[in-house]
């Protein structure tokens, strides 16, 4: 069983010129066919008026990296179709693999969920106040 | 038919598009690849690339001139006019290797849906450019108008879809009483050419037919077999081939279903390939794994290792090891380690729940002991003047069909 980190990235376009990006990093053990258990989750926010660059997007995915770890996972679309060999050199020479098998897809899924949930959350509390959410509540 | 492969893209591609060629009974002539990425809008390749082509078809004397990807039918129409043969694309020479194969009424069915559903988003810009000249592949349309044509295709989709729809209820209502008679159902599913067919012979002592052909079966087989005192009923399914069109995966839906619904998938990969084909074909089965929502346990069959050394088993094994669930090294040809795969099958079924029950020794009894053989594992009986003791494993509740007087004695989750 290997021990993955796979991350999602939401909100990479512009809302009244600023980018409200929301990292989501799901750490988990994973077998081929299914994520067996999530060890950790954790979110990072990042407010800009340019939109993401790579060194940026490194800078973000190296500090919430855990300790010890086989590997990083996302989809494509995370380094803008760039190669697998590329993205290693940009996160440093990290171990990083595209998601591929059904656990790493099922990990990045779980990823995106959290992502897109806390960016819907936060946009929310941007343009309604927290009273909102209390409201839900 | 004399045909010539050309390929956008990698080496891989262009070999399996001549392999596929081959199953469609094709006798491939030439073939030709352009490495540099992007698309001609025109043509698909690149202009100087055509006239290579072109240059070829008259030096081969080739009969049809076969692209990997999809073409679109302005591109399809500018390239015969240019080349002056027949073009086709991939996906329908995948449905034409399907068609070639296509036994049965449902078979047929599907490829003939297949075939609707890919002339469909076609037939506007095939009707227009049919209107402008006739070239080699756009004749014989007949009534031109958009309309009619469109409307046509539309109507004989809902009337396949129909008769297919009552096949897959058919096929339901079979294996709803397979699993009610206490059957497990185990799928085999990869690749295509991976040796699903053999494996299935192997285990199930049968003759299905399998060849060294790609997508020798598109029919489902299902056959019995006993895993250590389990039922189980071993379907073999259709292979799978990079970037499947999705027109193909619907068509397909209720063979490729049994693979959703089945207890346990037994995934068989041949493992004799080079490590990076190996790689690439296990990439496409768990995109397609997850395209049609498998969330069934796997078993991987790494098969054909009876064409490798040791040491290579090793080192494939190594740097492959992130693909492949519960992986066995098996060789479905000559049998061996069968049994070991055997009981990672076993091991994978869903777990059965232990029953002790105690049956009145009266002839109401015996029915139900009857039964209880036919749909449960019995594993012990004990028989006295009053009542038979029967120790069995059943993945339902038997004591709902029991006849008076019979007691659960004990009851625990256990394989």
């Amino acid at each position: 069983m290997a021990r993955v980190v796979g991350f999602d990235i939401s909100g990479k376009h512009s809302v009244n010129g600023k980018y409200y990006l929301v990292f989501a990093f799901v750490e988990a053990e994973i077998s081929p066919t299914r994520v067996e258990r999530v060890l950790d989750v954790k979110l990072d926010l990042e407010i800009t008026e340019t939109p993401l660059t790579h060194s940026d997007l490194a800078r973000v995915i190296l500090r919430n990296l855990p300790i010890e770890f086989d590997y990083i996972t996302s989809e494509r679309g995370e380094f803008k179709g760039k190669e697998e060999w590329i993205v290693k050199g940009i996160l440093g020479g990290r171990e990083f693999k595209f998601c591929e098998t059904l656990g790493e897809i099922e990990l990045v899924r779980i990823a995106h969920h959290v992502s897109k949930a806390s960016r819907d959350l936060l946009m929310r509390v941007f343009h309604e106040g927290s009273g909102s959410l209390q409201r839900k509540v | 038919m004399r045909a010539l492969v050309v390929c956008r893209g990698k080496y891989s591609e262009l070999s399996e598009l001549e392999e596929l060629a081959r199953s469609a009974g094709m006798d491939v002539v030439g073939r030709l690849l352009q490495r540099k990425e992007g698309e001609d809008p025109k043509y698909k390749i690149g202009v100087g690339k055509v006239k290579e082509l072109s240059r070829l078809v008259k030096e081969t004397k080739a009969e049809v001139v076969i692209f990997s990807g999809e073409l679109s039918p302005s591109q399809a129409y500018n390239l015969a006019g240019e080349i002056g043969t027949e073009v086709m694309d991939r996906t329908q020479l995948i449905l034409e290797v399907f068609s070639k194969r296509s036994g049965t009424k449902e078979s047929k069915l599907q490829v003939e849906l297949a075939k609707l559903r890919y002339e469909l988003p076609r037939a506007k810009e095939k009707v227009k450019l049919a209107k402008m000249e006739e070239r080699p592949g756009f004749r014989g349309l007949g009534r031109y108008e958009v309309e009619k044509y469109y409307r046509e295709i539309r109507k004989r989709m809902i009337e396949t879809r129909k008769k297919l729809d009552s096949i897959r209820n058919k096929r339901t209502s079979v294996r709803r009483r397979r699993r009610r008679s206490g059957f497990d159902l185990i799928s085999l599913a990869g690749y295509t050419n991976a040796g699903k067919s053999t494996l299935l012979n192997s285990i199930a002592s049968e003759s299905v037919e399998c060849g060294e052909e790609m997508f020798t079966t598109i029919r489902t087989t299902t056959r019995r077999v006993d895993l250590f005192g389990r039922k189980a009923l071993l379907t073999d399914t259709v292979g799978f081939i990079e970037n499947m069109p999705s027109l193909v995966l619907e068509a397909f839906f209720s063979t490729i279903e049994e693979i959703t619904l089945s207890d346990l998938v037994v995934w068989v990969v041949d493992f004799s390939e080079p490590v990076r084909e190996i790689e690439r074909k296990a990439k496409s089965c768990h995109k397609i794994f997850e395209r049609i929502g498998l969330k069934t346990p796997i078993v991987t069959a790494l098969n054909k290792i009876d064409l490798l050394e040791e040491e290579e088993i090793e080192e494939k094994y190594e740097k492959l090891s992130r693909y492949f669930h519960n992986p066995v090294l098996i060789s479905a040809k000559t049998g061996r380690n069968l049994d070991g795969l055997k009981r990672a099958m076993f091991s994978s079924l869903p777990r059965l729940k232990r029953f002790i029950l105690s049956v009145p020794n009266v002839p109401n009894g015996y029915r139900f002991m009857n039964e209880l053989e036919r749909k449960s594992r019995v594993i012990y009986r004990h028989y006295t003047p009053e009542e038979v003791l029967v120790d069995l494993e059943s993945d339902r509740d038997p004591t709902k069909e029991a006849p008076e007087g019979t007691g659960v004695l004990g009851m625990e989750t256990w394989r």
